[in-house]
């Protein structure tokens, strides 16, 4: 079924089409041939021979005319085309022209002067074809220059034209005259000669329409130009010659559509020959001024693709020095509120850059920083705000500043610089200011996809601080016999570094560890991790409350930065003593109540933090207590999240409000105890996430 | 809510750095830029008055840790004044009486620094 496919089919009607006009064109011969054998021509015949031409050329016109012929873009590049079709017309009716030539006499008179007989016939169909089918094409290119973003009134006066012309070729017939769109008056009624003045009129004002000759640059300005002038003699030569009458003795309607053609392409010729030469002069400035475009297009298509801040500001000034073919740009942005540092640069060197005087109270910046105006200096020498920067750099002629605003706040301020003087002009200033507007927007949008980056992995950090603080805290409580252990921590958003532990060290004897670690965040929960380490280790060696945190401080003295230190209180549980052994290492107090005494006092042994010292001072300082419990009594170990939880008023819960909680709820159970602590603080502070964690340990003894 | 901020003060060789609100993890580093700055400009006698400073935090404590050694190891120290009660708690549980000069007034510390000038003169 390959036939029925579209391709095949357009091929095979435009083969059809060839073939169709090719048989035309034979009867249309054959006529000829045989028109000087008949006395009397029959009119019915010579209708039937003029409407064969006409179909044959409109066959291939109405194929054409539906194409888009031109692209906006490659106008030039079909100018060229026709350019060439021209020459090859021309040798199509030269080269006959001298094989059958028989007088040796050859001028522009008689150049398509033909000789009687039979070769007149052949080379008169010949070129006929052949100009008209070339005049088919420059219609049609007319047309798309005449539509290069046109209004809708161009194109009505573009067909009414073609209509004018229909209706002389009509009376032309009708009235058995030559039809030609010629400027005589010979031969002509005033109704025809009215036509006629309208056509050429239509033809004049479409003529006008030549705007896309502005947007070509310099150089095909300039090709189009003398392209245009090379083209001048070949029209003179159509001119001076016959050719036009023998198309029109060939075929009336034809040749009235030829010189139509003609006539339309010889102004519209002349018109934009004059506009182009209109054009000359600013050809270069018009090229800037597209260059500058594209530039500022080029930004705005970045902005949507370059993402990376860093990419953005160099991107800048490339582009900055691209469209003002400036010798060197450079971009200072404001950092931390007043700070200002150049963050990118184009065309300086690094020893330049080094010894580039930015921010002071009367440099060019302070200027554009605080009027928030572009700033334009053409004689850098003669001015005193900027002579300072002869110093920096000695051939620097002018220099052209100006601020990237956005939101009424100045986030920086682009320079560009100019070996010669007066090297900027007004339209550049306007320019790079617009420039730095598209470039304002550019960086702010990488801003804030870094900040938003940058806050994606802030959270993530905090949800492995979190992980990390949840998996080393113990998950069951441990248990032994005669007392009641409950542990609780309330975490913060951000982990708070509040650690707790318990090291069974047998069946009798237990290792309570509670601990602060300072900072907040994934180093804290890193540095929990170590401690957990180092305590599990040790405390199975170091059986003595005291001996333990000594060692614990040396190791950690050892392996955290100075900025890091812990609190902690370690405590040894014997419930075959009844005895609790505990040093505090910096940390809150301990609660002690006594049941036999009905007593609530806050034991603080001295010490001070871990990894505060290598020793010396932690050493000489750290005491170790014990107390003999009985039943009743009970033992609470918090951290200082508990007592500096803040409510909405930036009021703290404080030592005394535990300390009275406590007191109230001294005969409840451990559980209980716990549980009313937390509601309490929870109440207190408002919300569910304390700024930061707090814990707690309770020890009953049953 | 987290407010901090600071004012200097310069007195010959001594800087005085008086410093507000709250000092925790979130405004720590401003602390310690400012700290640092003191520290490259050469001054390394230094008093932190604490009047006006309503909370601080371990990250804030960790300042003072981590800028210390280098302050001592060039002759100069760092000497802590006017602390309320619940700062000075803080202080005091964590030990830091034992490793710094904790005083009551700004001329207390600021003459802490001329008894030491005199007993070993340059």
């Amino acid at each position: 079924m390959k036939w029925l496919s579209t391709t095949f089919w357009s091929r095979q009607r435009n083969f059809f089409m060839v073939l169709l006009g090719l048989l035309f064109l034979a009867v249309v011969l054959a006529l000829d041939l045989a028109f000087p054998y008949m006395s009397d021509l029959p009119l019915t015949l010579y209708w039937m021979r003029e409407g064969l031409i006409v179909a044959t050329f409109l066959l291939y016109g109405v194929t054409l005319y539906g194409r888009r012929y031109i692209e906006e873009k490659n106008i030039l590049y079909k100018l060229r085309t026709v350019f060439f079709a021209l020459i090859g017309l021309y040798a199509v009716v030269l080269v006959p022209r001298m094989l059958f030539s028989r007088s040796s006499s050859f001028s522009l008179h008689n150049l398509f002067a033909f000789y009687p007989a039979l070769e007149t016939i052949f080379l008169r169909m010949l070129i006929s074809v052949f100009f008209t089918l070339f005049m088919i094409n420059i219609l049609i290119l007319l047309r798309t220059l005449v539509f290069y973003k046109s209004r809708r009134k161009t194109h009505r006066l573009f067909h009414a034209s073609l209509v004018l012309l229909g209706g002389l070729v009509v009376y032309g017939h009708l009235s058995r005259t030559v039809v030609q769109v010629e400027w005589t008056f010979q031969g002509r009624t005033p109704f025809e000669w009215i036509l006629l003045g309208f056509l050429l009129l239509f033809l004049v004002i479409l003529s006008f329409r030549s705007s896309w000759v502005t947007y070509l640059n310099r150089r095909q300005k300039y090709l189009a130009f003398w392209g245009g002038l090379a083209v001048l003699p070949a029209i003179i030569l159509v001119f001076r010659s016959n050719v036009l009458d023998e198309i029109s003795r060939f075929s009336l309607t034809v040749g009235a559509f030829d010189s139509f053609v003609f006539y339309f392409i010889t102004i519209y010729l002349a018109f934009t020959e004059i506009n182009l030469l209109l054009h000359l002069p600013t050809a270069s400035i018009f090229d800037k001024k597209m260059n500058e475009i594209a530039s500022l297009q080029n930004l705005s298509r970045m902005i949507s693709t370059v993402l990376e801040y860093n990419r953005v500001i160099e991107k800048v000034t490339e582009l900055a020095r691209d469209v003002l073919r400036a010798d060197g740009t450079w971009l200072e942005m404001v950092e931390n509120g007043s700070e200002v540092r150049v963050v990118s640069s184009n065309g300086l060197s690094q020893k330049e850059l080094a010894r580039l005087p930015v921010k002071f109270e009367k440099s060019i910046t302070s200027w554009v920083l605080e009027n928030r105006r572009s700033l334009l200096i053409n004689e850098i020498s003669r001015d005193s705000r900027s002579s300072y920067l002869r110093k920096w750099k000695k051939n620097i002629g002018s220099l052209l500043s100006v601020p990237l605003v956005s939101q009424n706040r100045v986030l920086g301020v682009l320079h560009a610089i100019k070996h010669e003087e007066f090297g900027f002009d007004q339209d550049d200033q306007d320019m790079l200011q617009a420039f730095a507007d598209q470039a304002t927007v550019a960086i702010e949008n990488a801003r804030l996809v870094e900040e938003s980056l940058e806050k994606e992995r802030l959270e993530q950090e905090l949800r492995v601080a979190h992980d990390t603080q949840l998996k080393l805290l113990p998950k069951q409580m441990p248990s032994l016999p005669d007392v009641e252990i409950e542990a609780l921590c309330v975490t913060a958003n951000e982990v708070g570094g509040d650690y707790f532990d318990f090291v069974e060290l047998g069946s009798h004897s237990l290792g309570i560890v509670i601990a602060d670690v300072s900072g907040k965040g994934i180093s804290a929960a890193f540095y929990m991790a170590e401690l957990k380490g180092i305590v599990n280790s040790f405390a199975r060696i170091y059986t003595s409350p005291k001996e333990l945190l000594i060692r614990i401080n040396e190791t950690l003295y050892e392996n955290v930065d100075r900025q890091t230190f812990v609190s902690m209180v370690y405590a040894l549980l014997d419930t075959s003593r009844r005895k609790l052994y505990f040093c505090r290492a910096g940390h809150e107090p301990v609660f002690y109540y006594s049941a036999r005494h009905d007593r609530l006092e806050l034991l603080q042994p001295q010490g001070i933090g871990l990894a505060l010292d290598s020793g010396n001072v932690f050493n000489r300082l750290l005491e170790e207590r014990n107390v003999k419990w009985r039943g009743g009594d009970f033992f609470l170990f918090y951290t200082d999240g508990l007592i500096e939880a803040r409510n909405q008023s930036g009021e703290e819960f404080g030592f005394q409000r535990l300390y009275e909680l406590v007191w109230k709820y001294r005969d409840r159970s451990a559980r209980e105890l716990k549980e009313v602590v937390k509601e309490e603080v929870l109440k207190f502070i408002g919300h569910a996430r304390p700024h930061d964690d707090f814990s707690l340990i309770l020890v009953r003894a049953t | 809510m987290d407010q901090f901020s600071m004012q200097r003060k310069e007195m010959d060789d001594l800087t005085v750095l008086y410093i507000e609100g709250y000092l925790d993890a979130h405004t720590a580093h401003q602390f310690e830029e400012a700290l640092r700055k003191i520290i490259e400009e050469g001054r390394y006698k230094i008093v932190v008055n604490f009047s006006r400073l309503n909370y601080i935090s371990s990250a804030g404590l960790g300042v003072f840790m981590g800028v210390i050694e280098e302050v001592r190891s060039n002759g100069g120290d760092i000497k802590m004044c006017c602390l309320s009660d619940k700062v000075f708690r803080v202080f005091d549980l964590l030990g830091f009486p034992a490793l710094y000069d904790i005083v009551k007034t700004e001329d207390e510390a600021i003459q802490k620094f001329r008894d030491a000038q005199e007993k070993a003169p340059e």
